[in-house]
């Protein structure tokens, strides 16, 4: 009777080991994807619409700005290093509210936990086809996965600059300004590029 | 089911030993399924992955070149803009412009080249032209008068072309009626055609705002205009706004300029002590004071008298190229700014 009976008893509990073997596999695998696969910043699907939101989104922002001429204007918001900037001479995060680029960047980055660097780049007059790198925010560096837009403005000799725009680049610019005057012209001062680079968090 | 299950050592088959065989086989189904399931799933999201990598930035860069077109166009134009304001070398307008262009052309050149693009402008063509203008004097705004007074005069004379054409009238000081309405006339000075245009300015029935009216050598049409922010009155007359307004019938010197700037006219103020303020305009003109000595002051270039003419670049044809591994971009265009065709 007994070892009649006793095959049936050992079908049922390898049945149930059968089962939670399974679960703990299947359970492993789940595990494995979500710990590697699906974060904003690896390469998966969700990444590329994030990254190419960013690129777009700091695209607009500076076409915006410019066309608005609030670039221009935080470019000359400049009075040895720009003006209200909580890092030395540049901006470690978002700028105060009186600030030109404020609202934009605000809007397209800030509320959307995208961190963001704005680099100006100028030519260095002292050496042919050099450039100089001047920071206007630096809030770490980028992942591998931030996209970059950028844009030229032109800054001429009439721009006025500083804190209440007391200062003119043609007479003041070479002591005073970031960007070295491209020449001893005074209708063009110089071209300066804007580089935003945008990054998730 | 059949049982494919292997036999056991021994080879003893009976139904107790059938079913322990089963419960294996569903386990092994069960995880094969389970792989099968994931695997499926990351395969489906692989197969999105690589089209959304191969649909993104397909294009080969043509919106860029566009927009370092268009930023260079822009920018030569603020160049020429101001370039006749800031004049200082002994070489002339055209040489300085030239020279400013050329410094752009290098820092902008440096700057694309940051991202592997060989960009350059290059100016192969400008056209000379005269800067006339009258400020704001002494706190105030001087009548639109010669700068002897003469009321009726001419401001330039055989002009085939004129451009960024602003004025700016204060409306306390214009006339009340149309009869002696200040009026800006482009007429035909070959003599031949004799043809006119004209638009005349004078104050509306509300004393704030502005009646202009636009004649043709066929039609004549009158429209109100409030007033612009600043309660001053802004007639863009090559670009057709007043007060930011678009108006359709202001189209400068329709039928007097011709579109290839070879038919000569003269510009003339009538009534030009009927109104007080500010204008500008580039003309482009081989014999601008023909007639009459006395618009200017005693020197051409003097900005101290009202009003003055300086030396001014008409217009310039530039080339501009964009040169990436995918896309060679060239174009020549002309720059005018605020021409009305433009």
């Amino acid at each position: 009777m007994f070892v009649e009976h006793l095959p049936d008893e050992r079908g049922q509990a390898h049945t149930l080991e059968a089962f939670a073997a399974a679960l703990l596999l299947v359970a492993g695998l789940i595990f494995a994807t979500q710990a590697t696969a699906v974060t904003p910043l690896s390469a998966s699907t969700s990444n590329q619409h994030v990254e190419n939101q960013a690129e777009i989104a700091a695209q607009d922002v500076l076409t915006t700005t410019e066309t608005r001429g609030d670039l221009k204007r935080a470019l000359l918001y400049y009075d040895d290093g720009f003006v209200g900037a909580d890092n030395g001479d540049h901006y470690a995060g978002l700028m105060n509210e009186t600030h030109p680029l404020h609202d934009s960047l605000e809007e397209a980055f800030d509320r959307r936990q995208i961190a963001f660097d704005i680099d100006v780049y100028h030519p260095d007059p002292t050496a042919a086809g050099a450039t100089d790198r001047t920071r206007m925010v630096d809030m770490g560096t980028p992942t591998d996965n931030a996209a970059v837009a950028s844009t030229r403005v032109a800054l001429y000799g009439d721009d006025r600059f500083g804190t209440d725009d007391e200062y003119i680049l043609s007479e003041n610019g070479s002591a005073e300004y970031f960007a070295d005057p491209l020449g001893e012209r005074d209708t063009l001062y110089t071209v300066v590029e804007v580089r935003i680079t945008a990054w998730q968090m | 089911m059949a049982d494919v299950g292997p036999t056991r050592h021994g080879g003893i088959r009976d139904g107790e030993q059938r079913d322990e065989d089963r419960a294996q086989l569903i386990l092994i189904t069960g995880l094969t399924l389970a792989v099968i399931f994931v695997t499926v799933v990351l395969l489906l999201n692989t197969v999105i992955y690589t089209e959304n990598l191969a649909t993104r930035g397909v294009d080969a860069g043509g919106a860029e070149a566009i927009e370092f077109r268009d930023g260079a166009v822009d920018d030569l134009a603020a160049i020429m803009d101001r370039e006749h304001r800031t004049e200082t070398s002994v070489d002339g307008v055209t040489a300085d412009f030239e020279a400013s262009a050329a410094a752009y052309a290098n820092a902008t050149g440096d700057l694309r080249a940051r991202d592997g693009v060989v960009a350059d402008v290059t100016v192969v063509g400008t056209e000379p032209g005269h800067f006339i203008a009258q400020d704001e004097v002494g706190g105030g705004y001087r009548t639109l008068t010669a700068d002897d007074g003469t009321a009726d005069w001419t401001v330039a004379g055989n002009a085939t072309r004129a451009r960024n054409y602003r004025l700016m009238v204060a409306p306390d000081s214009l006339s009340a009626s149309s009869g002696d309405a200040f009026t800006i006339v482009a007429e035909d000075s070959t003599g031949g055609s004799n043809t006119t245009w004209s638009i005349s300015l004078w104050s509306a029935s509300d004393p704030d705002e502005i009646n202009v009216r636009v004649t043709n050598e066929t039609a004549s049409v009158t429209e109100t205009f409030a007033p612009a922010a600043d309660e001053n009155h802004t007639v863009d007359v090559t670009g057709g706004t007043v007060n930011g307004e678009p108006f359709d019938a202001l189209v400068w010197a329709e039928g007097v300029q011709n579109d290839d700037g070879t038919a000569d006219y003269d510009i003339r103020y009538e009534n030009g002590d009927e109104a007080t303020g500010t204008y500008h305009l580039v003309v482009q003109s081989d014999d601008l004071d023909s007639g009459d000595d006395n618009q200017y002051g005693s020197s051409p270039s003097n900005r101290s008298s009202q009003p003055y003419v300086v030396d001014a670049v008409y217009s310039a044809k530039i080339e501009v190229s964009h040169r990436t591994p995918e896309l060679e971009y060239g174009d020549v265009i002309r720059v005018a700014p605020g021409e009305h065709d433009a």
